[in-house]
């Protein structure tokens, strides 16, 4: 390969790209700044750019299991590990069941054209409009069924409102599977539910996992439905971040911080994973061509 | 298969079939032979089974089977795209057959390990597909079928995509192997080499539709029609567009820059002395070369390239826009823009009726 | 005719693996030249280095007295045809011919004149502006020669590019082909690995194997006398059968046997060059399938039992599998005339006549030459 000397056009795409990465990486500095700041420094004006007396009295307040617990006048501050728990457990259950159901449909859709045109956009639209606008409905509909605060209630919201993506997700991946690899197991005397159990999942495995994931970060960090079904009970991560506030000292921006940087730890290791299995091509040499 | 037909929606990936009316005997080579979108693949799936028949009836062992779902027909199928599992090793794809029917583990042990033998792929048992060479693959994928014990046998194009020289080698593999266990197999494939040493009986396909249907050397000698004698044959047969005559009652094939007496042929059909426009085919193989002008009806032609092949050599030849192809096991030399005289071999003459391409000789 | 192309002593290496191992040729000006080999043998390397794609290890290619190893691709005089043509198809012929042209920035009359020009020494003056999904597979190659042609490269390098047609469709391009090549005189590089396409096509054949060159030569040379059992078994239609023999002195008489003793041969017309050789008393005996014949001929021969293992019918000749009484393992082939239809095991006689054999020495591989 021959090279040619760095032009002019080479240091301004360097120029732009670098800007553009600060203005990407800027809120993530910032929220960990934000973080190891100690109270007095949180809104100052000027801001403090880069703190010189960095302190893990946030992340203390929040957590409640560290010694010295610092109070900063919000009696319920210290609950960030329940929070984590329940959200935890309504998005996994909520993952489960969407990708369960939606990955037979998937199937359903792409091997044997189920619904023909309508159902699967059908189902794409249910994504199309915001969640805003369902919310006061369903908060109607959960009303009257006694779902408000409750676990289940959460579980079926969020399961719906991912199926979608586990549908469409799954759809993409199931149709990269030669539609020979499962002909040829049928002819060897499978039946359509083992063909697709034993022959398709295992090799869209990657898939799975990527639209899991996906669908597990989604429901993670969800705030609007959470916050509006649930006031007591189930309180996921994101709704605990907004509670944090105090008569004395207004909205913990340290802990709040704090408390989001423990929300993005998952969502980043996540993020990170799916990315390397996308890029993976996972049918490779079972076909000639 | 008795009068199948079968179409597909438009846009769709395999092709129509029409009228299909074939039998494949217990233990026969079958094959099934035309270019690419003549409906050959069309045809397996049909005996598989994971297509159904629009009209006509498919019978396996005497019985009909036209409602019996794929995985119950006891058939193997090489499909032309392999479809090996990339999940699984080089063990794991060929027991797989076994473990669907649910065969104790010994037994399949000694079904796969016997297969891998017999092919010589022991060493890809412990690999994964994507790490196979081209050969490998179709060797697993054989594997694959053979391990299962099958009513038959049926194979799309199973030596395509194969370096030439391995595609010879696997020809022989797969006749001692057909013989050696007397499967029935039905094999399908462009390539009308591999179907005339292979095959037991062959169908010739076009557009859906069977010509012929005959032993190799019924298909050579005697075509049913001009598109059976040009898929027959490497290098393909000559065919030019004549007419008949009759002068001084002596018939005649009278092409632009030829003209040629058949008179003694047609004793065998006198009434096709009728036939006005025909076209005369004549194979390459069965044209002299000679240096001087011998018999009256003897062509002048020109030399346009020749090339030589090892044991015979192509020479085409052209007289105005015609070319002749001539293949010749002489050694002489032969250059570009010689002139020779070509003398076809009379009682090796084709002749087909010009508007329905059938036999008339 | 010059020398047109020379490959010094090129290398190249990836990792461990040397693709091309000191490879030395020389190409003349105006011949066509086609390379040969079994998968892996270097031949794709070879055309890649030529190219340009890939640079070479060590070694040099010299065009036209320069060498050219550092050139990009696109400042050599070299033109690619591609497996399957590479035509865009969302332009119509005229516009693919145009091409290279165009990105030139050469002026519209020019271009107009020159592309119709070509299209008229390839006859394609008739479809230059049809749509090429559209186009024969006669017109398709030409089409693609004709693009190719318009850039005046002084080489041309061909990369298998009858690999995608049906065989019939392929044996009456490869016709088309070579006379196209006569009729340009230009400098031609075919790489394929079908020995039937090589030897037809070229003037001169290169057979490479393992990287290394084996041999360099027409077609007929090539043929008649391979320098080595790797020669030997590639090149021809159907495979050449090797039989493992010992050579034996009996009443004066050069023999050469096999273990069994089930075939019997008069060599003392090869004495001289076997006693130069000192391979010993094991050689391994070459022959070609269709220099095996089944009918006696009336010079020193002595039929050799054979049992018939199986027969493909072809139409113009029959081709018989068979193997030597006491060892069933090794198959051996012969061509037939077509009405020689023997049925599967048969016991028949054959004959080799020790003109058209081979010997082959077993530790070197190389064929003993007269």
């Amino acid at each position: 390969m021959e090279t040619r000397p760095y032009g002019i056009n080479d240091w301004a795409r360097t120029v732009v790209l670098i800007l553009i990465s600060i203005v990407m990486v800027f809120p993530v500095y910032w929220m960990v700044m934000t973080a190891i700041k100690p109270l007095d420094e949180w809104l100052k004006y000027p801001p403090v750019w880069f703190t010189l007396r960095p302190t893990l009295d946030c992340f203390r307040s929040i957590l409640g299991v560290l010694d010295k617990p610092i109070d900063f006048g919000n009696p319920g501050q210290a609950a960030a590990v329940p929070a984590i728990l329940k959200g935890l457990f309504v998005s996994v259950s909520a993952t489960f069941i969407s990708m369960g159901a939606g990955s037979m449909a998937a199937y359903s859709i792409s091997r044997f054209r189920i619904g023909g045109n309508f159902l699967p956009l059908f189902i794409l639209s249910a994504r199309m409009f915001p969640p805003i606008a369902v919310v006061l409905p369903l908060l109607v509909m959960y009303s009257n069924v006694g779902a408000i605060d409750s676990y289940w209630g959460l579980i079926v919201a969020y399961a719906g409102f991912t199926l979608p993506f586990s549908v469409w997700m799954m759809k993409s991946f199931i149709d990269d599977v030669p539609r020979a690899i499962e002909e040829a197991a049928i002819i060897e005397g499978m039946g359509n539910f083992e063909v697709f159990y034993k022959v398709t999942l295992p090799i869209v495995k990657t898939g799975i996992l990527v639209t899991a994931l996906f669908i597990f970060i989604l429901n993670w960090s969800e705030f609007l439905v959470a916050f509006t079904m649930c006031y007591d009970r189930v309180e996921t991560a994101p709704v605990f971040l907004a509670s944090l506030f105090s008569a004395v000292c207004g909205t913990l921006y340290g802990p709040q911080a704090a408390m989001g940087l423990i929300i993005v730890i998952p969502v980043v290791i996540f993020g990170y994973l799916i990315q390397e299995h996308l890029a993976r091509g996972f049918t490779f040499g079972a076909l000639k061509r | 298969m008795e009068s199948v037909t079968k179409q597909f929606g438009a846009g769709k990936q395999y092709c129509n079939v029409y009228d299909l009316d074939f039998e494949v005997s217990d233990g026969e080579l079958f094959c099934f032979v035309g270019p690419t979108n003549s409906g050959k693949t069309t045809i397996l799936r049909l005996i598989a089974g994971l297509d159904k028949p629009d009209r006509g009836q498919v019978s396996i062992d005497g019985m009909r089977v036209n409602e019996v779902h794929p995985s119950r027909r006891q058939i193997a199928m090489l499909f032309e795209e392999l479809a090996l599992y990339p999940n699984k090793n080089g063990y794991g794809n060929l027991a797989s057959p076994l473990k669907v029917k649910k065969a104790p583990k010994q037994e399949i042990k000694k079904r796969v390990m016997g297969a891998a033998k017999l092919l010589g792929i022991e060493h890809l048992l412990d690999r994964n597909p994507e790490t196979y060479s081209g050969g490998e693959r179709q060797r697993v994928a054989l594997g694959r079928i053979l391990v299962s014990q099958a009513k038959a046998y049926l194979l799309d194009e199973p030596l395509g995509g194969l370096d030439a020289r391995l595609r010879i080698s696997m020809r022989s593999e797969l006749k001692r192997l057909q013989r050696e266990l007397g499967q029935t197999m039905v094999m399908v494939s462009h390539d009308q080499e591999e179907v005339m040493s292979l095959g037991n009986r062959i169908g010739v396909l076009e557009k859906g539709k069977i010509h012929q249907v005959g032993t190799p050397a019924e298909l050579y000698n005697n075509p049913v029609d001009s598109y059976v004698a040009k898929t027959i044959g490497k290098p393909a047969i000559n065919l030019y567009e004549c007419n008949l005559e009759q002068k001084n009652g002596k018939v005649s094939v009278i092409h632009d820059h030829f003209t040629l007496d058949i008179d003694d042929r047609l004793q065998e059909a006198p009434e096709q002395s009728r036939e006005q426009e025909v076209i005369l085919g004549i194979r390459p193989e069965h044209i002299e070369i000679g240096e001087a002008k011998k018999k009256d009806d003897d062509i002048p032609a020109t030399i346009f390239i020749s090339e030589p092949l090892g044991a015979k050599t192509i020479v085409d030849f052209k007289i105005g826009q015609e070319t002749i192809r001539t293949l010749t096991s002489s050694d002489s030399q032969f250059q570009i823009k010689e002139s020779k005289w070509l003398r076809f071999r009379k009682d090796k003459i084709h002749l087909f009726k010009k508007k329905t391409g059938k036999a008339v000789l | 005719m010059g020398i047109k192309l020379q490959l010094n002593n090129l290398i190249k290496v990836f990792g461990n693996l040397v693709a091309v191992n000191e490879l030395c040729i020389d190409i003349l000006d105006g011949e066509f030249v086609s390379i040969v080999g079994p998968s892996g043998c270097g031949k794709t390397t070879t055309l890649n280095m030529l190219a340009g794609v890939l640079e070479p290890t060590s070694g040099s290619i010299i065009l036209d007295g320069i060498e050219i190893n550092s050139l990009p691709a696109r400042k050599r005089d070299i033109g690619l045809i591609f497996q399957d043509y590479a035509i865009f198809d969302k332009m119509d012929v005229y516009e693919n011919l145009a091409f290279s042209l165009r990105t030139k920035k050469t002026p519209k009359e020019q271009i107009d004149r020159t592309v119709r020009s070509v299209a008229e020494t390839f006859n394609l003056t008739g479809i230059l502006h049809n749509d090429p999904s559209f186009l024969n597979p006669g017109d398709l190659q030409r089409v693609a020669i004709a693009r190719t042609v318009i850039t005046e490269p002084s080489v041309f390098l061909l990369d298998e590019p009858l690999d995608n047609l049906d065989a019939n469709m392929r044996v009456t391009m490869r016709g088309e082909l070579k006379r196209l090549q006569k009729d340009l005189g230009k400098t031609m590089i075919y790489v394929t690995h079908d020995q039937e396409e090589a030897m037809s096509l070229a003037d001169r054949v290169v057979v490479m194997n393992n990287g290394k060159l084996q041999q360099f030569d027409t077609p007929k040379e090539i043929y008649d006398h391979p320098v080595n059992k790797v020669v030997a078994g590639f090149i021809g239609n159907l495979p050449m059968n090797f039989i493992d023999s010992q050579l034996r002195d009996e009443s004066g008489k050069l023999i050469l046997t096999d273990s069994s003793q089930s075939f019997h041969l008069d060599i003392s017309s090869h004495r001289k060059v076997i006693e130069e050789s000192h391979c010993g008393e094991t050689l391994c005996l070459g022959v070609r399938p269709e220099h095996i014949s089944a009918e006696p001929s009336k010079e020193h021969d002595s039929p050799f039992k054979a049992v018939v293992y199986n027969l493909e019918i072809l139409g113009a000749e029959n081709v018989i599998e068979f193997y030597m009484k006491e060892k069933p393992d090794i198959i051996h082939r012969m061509i037939a005339p077509p009405e020689f239809v023997p049925k599967v095991n048969d016991t028949i006689s054959i004959h080799f006549h020790p003109d058209k054999i081979y010997l082959i020495d077993p530790g070197t591989g190389n064929v003993l030459r007269q």
